[in-house]
């Protein structure tokens, strides 16, 4: 036991209140394996401490039973951790500084505004330019290097009008102090880096609480597992096992590592590595991979990869690394404020050139009152929050969204396509009906009895449906060659084999076995995947709501009408037999405005292809690598929620940038025919930033109050 | 108006001192966590003690 650390880390799913802190900071109290435990609520994750010999299995089993469901956190590098915390504490510092130094500016300034002349506005200014030296060097020093960096690598980024602000407003400045005039921006100056560095802070702190894809992976691999060891079984956690180890794998219990079975066979769910929903047996010598399901049997098996370097966490780090390199938050408001940046600056230069012959320095002045006053912030800062505070509440609802722009086009969205095995219905074999007279119905008993032992998907099914006492037994059961199987019991002889009748009244039926006793017919077993409980309110909003919903699945045409039939869904909305290729070519035709949901893996092209790609869970791997939005609740209705958080965010991304171009427009003409000078430029900018920030901080709190007033 | 010459420094002085009391909360992790301790504050401290 001692390859595994004293601490570890865990994402408890579910903890937002006081309660939920005083109880967990109570478990050291409650539960004999854990020695002490630190809880922190800002990212909802807790950090224990075990007991010499104790369990992390049983803390995380006694999470789940305390209601909050644990995920294991991948344990971040003791370095990586420091650095993000060293960088946190330099950025509260910077803002502490330009506050406490900008502060006392105003009230310096206040008196000059008031008309202070004489030696001591003389003393004033200097002690102006004296407070403003830390904040114009040290607390926007973010700004120059983001600025340069982006110069460096010829392009234009939100940093580079700031900076150029701040360059050309620092030198009117000085020269102002030295020619004793009245231009000085120290004041505004220093309320544009506090402002500026207060924002991104926020937005910053938002990101690095609510982005992280950690929480989701590691719940997948967490686990206890059965180690052998020379004197029997040790159950130790999943993270604990290490190449070589020998585990045994229970029946309905996740596989939670790569390796080779060596003894025992069983019956797979793949479906989360693969998408494939029908389950398939496996044997001695048969490698399996982490995150697959033994759904019946057991078996003993040769650790070759443990969880954290699994087939599944390659995957998992694939999609991370990949949605990482996509096109962030910030770096798609950089996009959007190149084209105003390079007008702004057009603009500027005109005015300078026009003025350069009769009057330079109105021409420099009013240029510099451009580039102040028409500072993109609501590109910079207000967009880049919407999207974040979007993201949180998605979060917060179970729905990871992966990156920003998929929340501007979901808005778009008019047509929802949903494919069905796995998302409008459950994607296992079930038995949707049993048909037996009722003077027959003990006769079920006995396939119970025969199916008992039998790891077929079918037999499964059978079993799971059937009540069985457990008391009656079957002998002489043998598989039939022509498919089915026979057994003896009470003495009669009892065969359950595929129906020669197929009669499909109802399309989810996939296919239908007999019981048969002494040759009569006397139950039939209806298998099929049924639909979900929540599809048909799903179907029925969408249509509520003006979206069209359609149906795009691989399965037979017979089940697919039948499935469309049932959620009212005409003939022309429905797709059957589509292979992989034919459903992502439909959503490539299908534009702009249709939505793919959808899981495993015959559906990934087609997520990849839509607009806006939802994956629902239980096809992890090429799923969340395809799609943008992924459901961990597993529950169709979040689909609801998606829409209702991007459509309130589209709406007030809407408002805020009506705001910022009427402000741009009016100021930035008032500075181009001179009626606003530099000063009042500096002082309008930030008030526009702020109204667009709070409008957005507003928006978000709207969303999550309504959130939880309509979903609760 | 001399006044000012005294009054400006100790204002000066004082401001500096809470940014410096600042810098040093947050270098020290005063602010590492703003979400647990408000939450905590509520919880009533226990009348047996606890291991």
């Amino acid at each position: 036991m001692s390859r595994e650390g004293k601490t570890m880390h865990f994402y408890l799913e579910g903890m937002n209140c006081t309660s939920c802190l005083w109880l967990l900071e109570k478990l050291p109290s409650l539960l004999i394996d854990c020695e002490s435990i630190s809880v922190k609520m800002s990212d909802s994750s807790v950090e224990v401490a075990r007991v010499e010999n104790g369990s992390f299995a049983a803390i995380a089993r006694t999470f789940d039973r305390l209601g909050y469901t644990p995920h294991v956190v991948k344990p971040k590098s003791d370095r990586a951790q420091a650095l993000k915390q060293k960088e946190n504490r330099r950025d509260l510092i910077r803002i502490g500084i330009a506050a406490g130094c900008t502060g006392n500016i105003m009230i310096l300034a206040v008196s000059l505004y008031a008309g202070a002349t004489g030696h001591l506005a003389e003393q004033f200014k200097l002690l102006s330019a004296f407070l403003a030296t830390p904040v114009l060097t040290y607390c926007a020093s973010p700004f120059y290097k983001s600025a340069f960096g982006s110069l460096r690598n010829r392009l234009i980024n939100i940093d580079v009008p700031i900076v150029a602000a701040l360059v050309a407003g620092i030198a009117m400045s000085l020269w102002g102090l030295a020619s004793g005039t009245e231009t000085l921006f120290f004041d505004s100056l220093s309320m544009l880096v506090f402002l500026l560095l207060s924002s991104r802070f926020l937005l910053k702190r938002i990101q690095q609480t609510q982005l992280n894809t950690d929480n989701l992976t590691s719940h997948l691999l967490l686990t206890q597992a059965q180690r052998i060891t020379t004197d029997g079984f040790q159950t130790v956690s999943s993270m604990a096992l290490v190449k070589g180890d020998i585990i045994k794998v229970a029946e309905n219990s996740v596989v939670c590592a790569d390796g080779e079975i060596i003894e025992g066979k069983g019956i797979v769910n793949t479906s989360t590595l693969t998408g494939e929903s029908v389950p398939h047996s496996v044997k001695n010598g048969d490698f399996v991979f982490a995150g697959t399901q033994n759904l019946s049997g057991q078996w003993l098996m040769r650790v070759e990869k443990p969880a954290l370097s699994s087939r599944l966490n390659d995957i998992l780090n694939d999609i991370q690394k990949s949605s990482g390199s996509k096109p962030n938050i910030v770096r798609l408001a950089d996009k959007a404020g190149q084209w105003f940046v390079a007008i702004v600056f057009t603009l500027a230069a005109l005015l300078i050139a026009y003025f350069s012959f009769t009057n330079p320095v109105e021409g420099a002045s009013r240029a510099l009152a451009l580039v102040i006053v028409t500072c993109p912030c609501v590109f910079g800062m207000a967009i880049p929050l919407s999207m974040s505070l979007a993201i949180q509440k998605a979060a917060e609802q179970g729905i990871i969204i992966k990156n920003a722009e998929a929340v501007e086009r979901l808005t778009e969205i008019k047509t929802l396509f949903f494919d069905k095995t796995g998302t409008l219905s459950s994607g296992n074999l079930e038995v949707v009906n049993v048909e037996a007279a009722p003077e027959d119905r003990y006769h079920l008993a006995a396939a119970a009895a025969i199916e008992r032992e039998q790891t077929h998907p079918v037999a499964r099914a059978i079993v799971k449906s059937l009540v069985s006492s457990g008391k009656i037994h079957a002998s002489e059961v043998r598989l039939l060659s022509e498919g089915g199987i026979e057994g003896k019991v009470s003495g009669r002889l009892y065969k359950i084999v595929p129906s020669s009748l197929l009669a499909f009244d109802r399309g989810d039926i996939k296919t239908q076995y007999d019981l048969i006793c002494e040759g009569r017919v006397v139950a039939r077993f209806q298998i099929g995947d049924s639909l979900k409980t929540e599809a048909k309110e799903l179907i029925e909003w969408a249509r509520a709501n003006g979206f069209t919903p359609k149906v795009i699945s691989g399965d037979r045409n017979a089940v697919v009408s039948s499935c469309a039939r049932e959620l009212h869904i005409g003939h022309h909305d429905f797709v059957s037999e589509a292979s992989p290729e034919q459903k992502s070519e439909t959503m490539k035709t299908a534009g702009a405005d249709a939505a793919m949901i959808g899981d495993g893996a015959n559906d990934a092209a087609a997520l990849a292809s839509a607009a806006v790609g939802i994956a629902v869970t239980g096809s992890l791997d090429v799923s969340l690598k395809a799609a943008d939005v992924y459901l961990t609740r597993n529950n169709l209705l979040d689909i609801k929620k998606l829409f209702f958080i991007a459509r309130r965010t589209k709406s007030a991304m809407k408002r805020n940038l009506c705001f910022s171009l009427c402000f741009n427009v009016i100021a930035g003409t008032l500075a181009i025919t001179g009626q606003m000078t530099p000063l009042w430029a500096a002082v309008f900018m930030p008030l526009s930033s702020l109204t667009v920030l709070l409008s957005s901080l507003q928006a978000g709190q709207n969303l999550s109050r309504e959130t939880e007033f309509s979903w609760k | 108006m001399e006044i000012i010459y005294f009054l400006l420094p100790v204002a000066l002085c004082l401001g500096g001192a809470f940014v410096t009391a600042f810098i040093f909360a947050s270098a020290y992790g005063q602010y590492d966590d703003l979400e647990t301790p408000k939450h905590r504050i509520l919880i009533d401290a226990d009348k047996e003690k606890t291991k």
